[in-house]
């Protein structure tokens, strides 16, 4: 009885379309693949990795791919992680005149072919140095301090130049985002302790991205694949605690940053507050400026705040600064205009 | 909860495994039916629940007690009554402000100062809908066309079943009751057809609905400052964006249905392929059309009583049909315009002229044909202006512009990917044509199909925002 029951279950309608339907998904995820890979391919994410001497994220070194974005690849640039593990063409070895460029997404320029990477911008303005580029993806204000002493150490530099924007601050006392890569600062009263990153990327995540279908879905369709210790959004109340204490933190970063080196000079590049500046409210300053005025009589720091020259800018062009209506990164007017003002206000002096 | 949303999805995916988990259970089923139809309208907005439950009762009850009664006056007021509650619940939400609005400005043409203020009214979804398929109910058991359920689980689960619940379509009670009443029973091959039906209708409205949407609202929303160009562009992309939006949901309801073992009536059979206005009448809205047909047509008289009284049954069952999509005049006109079309087909006998489906026969329709396929897209096409216009001075001045050709050109950047769609959609239509849904009978031009249009829905779908469906508004 029970055996009809089951050949009956095996032999029935519903079975058939179950398996129509498996067999649909696993042949639409195979023509996906194909299709994302040679048609309209999907990004590639270059592999990550931890530099546990100076607790630095960087990237696996050596290696190469294609970023795309949009649908139907409104962009498409090529990557090449040299031989330090960062997004550069250039080899990077010890030597004079190196000038640092330390920032997060808009440091590594992944979306940009190297020509029009920020360092060759700096480059082509200034043959005099040699810029060498260290943005990661994530990294936060308390990284960069790590990054800089990276930097010092490996490559002897004197200066160096640090883009602050978007979440910076904030992600330097709590995670934002999903995966603890940063190291960040506890603060308790007075007592500021710098909490060394994690490595932790999930077994599935890693498995995932092998799939040229699930990073294009990633991609464009702002889907999270975060699992394990992910933790997307944190409640308003942790963030409202985290922002009592921004200014506490920025003060300790630069003070360890100015203590790296006895003669080390600092260039903050702080991005303007567009929104504001589209709407046409007339601002003095961007909003990173009140953590870092403090430093601003410092001989050895540089602030570079962006709100006005975007504003004058704007007024006078109308053109926004955004690479698009869902990219927030610059586009590359906005670099060489960032680039000319740097090479002028801080470079040139 | 909208069909192109991921929380559908879900929600169908779950209702589904329990469904066919429990389907051998009649009673049980139902109350599922009842119990998810009940979620997938609160979704919404779960105060106008209320609304479908009372129907329901009303109905339910009144049908009871026309059924009991052999007192024939009874009948009839309990029918009334019936007809007054469904009306009265339409006419309270949808149309009350437009006449308090026409009665204000008749008054205050007329020299009096009249001061009334309109309500904050918000329309329920789907009442034009669900209010019209339980009316059918009361008045075929009232015509003695069907019998009173006793039932009232199996009847709420009829009123409510949400594949058709907020846009059609209107399916009658002697049709989709008794479905209600039997097991159902799994077919693949319904449900394979059901699968193609929900991939095309997501399709539809995702990929040119959706899209279109985008320019149409950008050249109605602004026709002073275009070029006679980009107006009949944006006429023409309407035309396209109506009929996938409603089709397209259509297509997915029906799909459900299928997948749940229900059989849903056609709503579209291919209206752009019409090749006069009646052949396009007979394939446009199919539901609402035969619903006006059977319980306002013919009970006025059809065209039994003289060619004048015909006439004047043509025209109240084309404005009556403008009227129940929208309180606005545009709908008026609208369905006034297509009842001036219609006439000359009446008048001169050739309005049962086209029956069979265009090409019935060759691979390529005749070139008469296709004149009168092209005739009859630009009278709907210009009849949408309309239909789609904020009020009816905006309909008339933008028709104005478009025929003033000021500027041939355009400045309206459409991509080309919108018309190589629109043209897909076109194809696979005509290839269709001679069934009621699109579906390739060999099966591995039927995957390749579905493949094909997954791809599409990736790369070209619009995903900016939660885009509702224009017929929740009616």
């Amino acid at each position: 009885m029970r055996v009809t029951k089951v050949s009956s279950i095996f032999s029935s309608d519903l079975f058939k379309y179950t398996i129509y339907v498996a067999g649909l998904f696993i042949l639409l995820f195979l023509v996906l693949e194909c299709f994302f890979r040679w048609i309209v391919p999907a990004p590639e994410f270059p592999e990550r990795a931890l530099d546990t001497t100076y607790d630095v994220y960087k990237f696996e070194p050596n290696q190469e791919g294609l970023y795309t974005r949009g649908r139907l690849i409104e962009a498409k640039a090529e990557w090449i992680i040299n031989n330090e593990g960062w997004n550069s063409e250039k080899e990077y070895v010890k030597g004079a005149h190196i000038i640092p460029i330390i920032g997060d997404s808009y440091v590594q320029t992944l979306f940009f072919n190297p020509e029009n990477h920020l360092y060759n911008l700096f480059q082509e303005a200034d043959p005099v140095h040699d810029y060498y580029a260290f943005g990661i993806q994530g990294a936060s204000l308390s990284q960069y301090l790590n990054i800089l002493k990276y930097t010092v150490t490996q490559f002897d530099v004197d200066s160096a130049i640090i883009v602050i924007d978007e979440k910076d601050i904030i992600e330097s006392i709590t995670n934002l985002s999903s995966m603890p890569r940063n190291m960040q600062l506890k603060i308790k009263g007075d007592e500021i302790q710098e909490v060394p990153p994690t490595y932790f990327e999930h077994p599935l995540r890693q498995f995932i991205k092998n799939f040229a279908t699930f990073r294009y879905f990633y991609m464009n369709f702002e889907f999270q694949l975060d699992v394990g210790n992910a933790k997307v959004h944190k409640s308003k109340k942790v963030i409202k605690k985290a922002d009592g204490k921004k200014q506490q933190a920025v003060n300790y970063i630069i003070d360890e940053m100015l203590k790296i080196k006895p003669d080390l000079v600092l260039c903050f590049i702080l991005d303007a507050d567009r929104k504001a500046i589209y709407k046409g409210e007339e601002k003095e300053n961007s909003d990173y400026y009140p953590y870092f005025k403090n430093y601003h009589d410092n001989e050895r720091v540089v602030l570079l705040d962006l709100q006005d020259t975007l504003q004058n800018h704007y007024q006078k062009y109308q053109q926004k600064f955004e690479l698009s209506e869902s990219d927030h990164h610059w586009n590359l007017p906005t670099y060489k205009l960032i680039v000319n003002k740097t090479i002028a206000d801080f470079v040139e002096k | 909860m909208l069909f192109n949303s991921f929380t559908f999805w879900i929600f169908f995916t779950l209702f589904f495994m329990v469904y066919w988990l429990i389907h051998q259970k009649k009673d049980l089923r139902n109350i599922w039916i009842l119990l998810a139809s009940y979620v997938f309208y609160s979704w919404w907005d779960w105060r106008f629940l209320s609304l479908i439950i009372i129907s329901t009762l009303i109905d339910y009850f009144v049908a009871q007690q026309i059924d009991k009664s052999t007192d024939r006056r009874r009948k009839k007021w309990l029918l009334s009554l019936s007809v007054i509650a469904n009306l009265g619940f339409l006419a309270y939400f949808k149309y009350a402000n437009f006449f308090i609005d026409n009665f204000v400005e008749v008054l205050q043409t007329i020299g009096f100062q009249a001061n009334m203020s309109t309500l904050n009214i918000i329309l329920p979804v789907g009442i034009s809908f669900y209010t019209f398929q339980t009316m059918s109910y009361t008045i075929d058991v009232y015509r003695q066309k069907m019998p009173a359920t006793s039932r009232i689980i199996d009847f709420a689960a009829y009123v409510s079943f949400f594949p058709q619940l907020v846009a059609g379509p209107i399916e009658r009670a002697q049709r989709l009751l008794p479905q209600f009443l039997q097991k159902t029973k799994f077919s693949f091959r319904n449900a394979q057809i059901g699968t193609s039906q929900i991939v095309w209708g997501l399709f539809k409205k995702i990929v040119i609905a959706d899209n279109c949407a985008i320019y149409v609202d950008q050249i109605f929303s602004n026709y002073a400052q275009q070029d006679s160009l980009s107006l009949i562009l944006g006429a023409v992309l309407f035309a396209f964006q109506i009929y996938c939006d409603f089709s397209g949901y259509s297509d997915i309801a029906i799909g459900l249905s299928r997948l749940l073992g229900f059989e849903l009536m056609t709503n579209f059979r291919y209206p752009y392929f019409s090749r006069d206005i009646a052949e396009f009448w007979r394939r446009w809205h199919i539901s609402l059309s035969t619903w006006f047909r059977d319980y306002l047509y013919i009970p006025l008289g059809g065209s039994k009583n003289g060619k004048y009284l015909a006439l004047r049954n043509i025209f109240i069952i084309f404005i009556v049909s403008g009227f129940w999509h929208g309180a606005n005049w545009t709908f008026i006109i609208w369905g006034a315009l297509h009842a001036l079309y219609y006439v000359p087909l009446f008048i001169f006998g050739t309005n049962r002229n086209n029956l069979d489906v265009i090409a019935s026969e060759t691979i390529l329709p005749s070139f008469k044909s296709i004149f009168g396929l092209a005739v009859t897209f630009i009278l709907t096409t210009f009849a949408w202006v309309f239909f789609r216009s904020a009020s009816a001075s905006d309909a008339f001045d933008y028709i104005s512009l478009m025929f003033q050709f000021q500027n041939v050109g355009t400045d309206l950047l459409i991509p080309i990917f919108l018309w190589v769609e629109i043209i897909v959609l076109l194809l696979i239509d005509y290839l269709s044509r001679k069934k009621d849904f699109v579906f390739f009978e060999n099966q591995f031009i039927q995957i390749l199909f579905l493949i094909a249009t997954i791809i599409q829905l990736i790369l070209f779908g619009y995903y900016e925002s939660d885009q509702s469906f224009i017929y929740f508004q009616f």
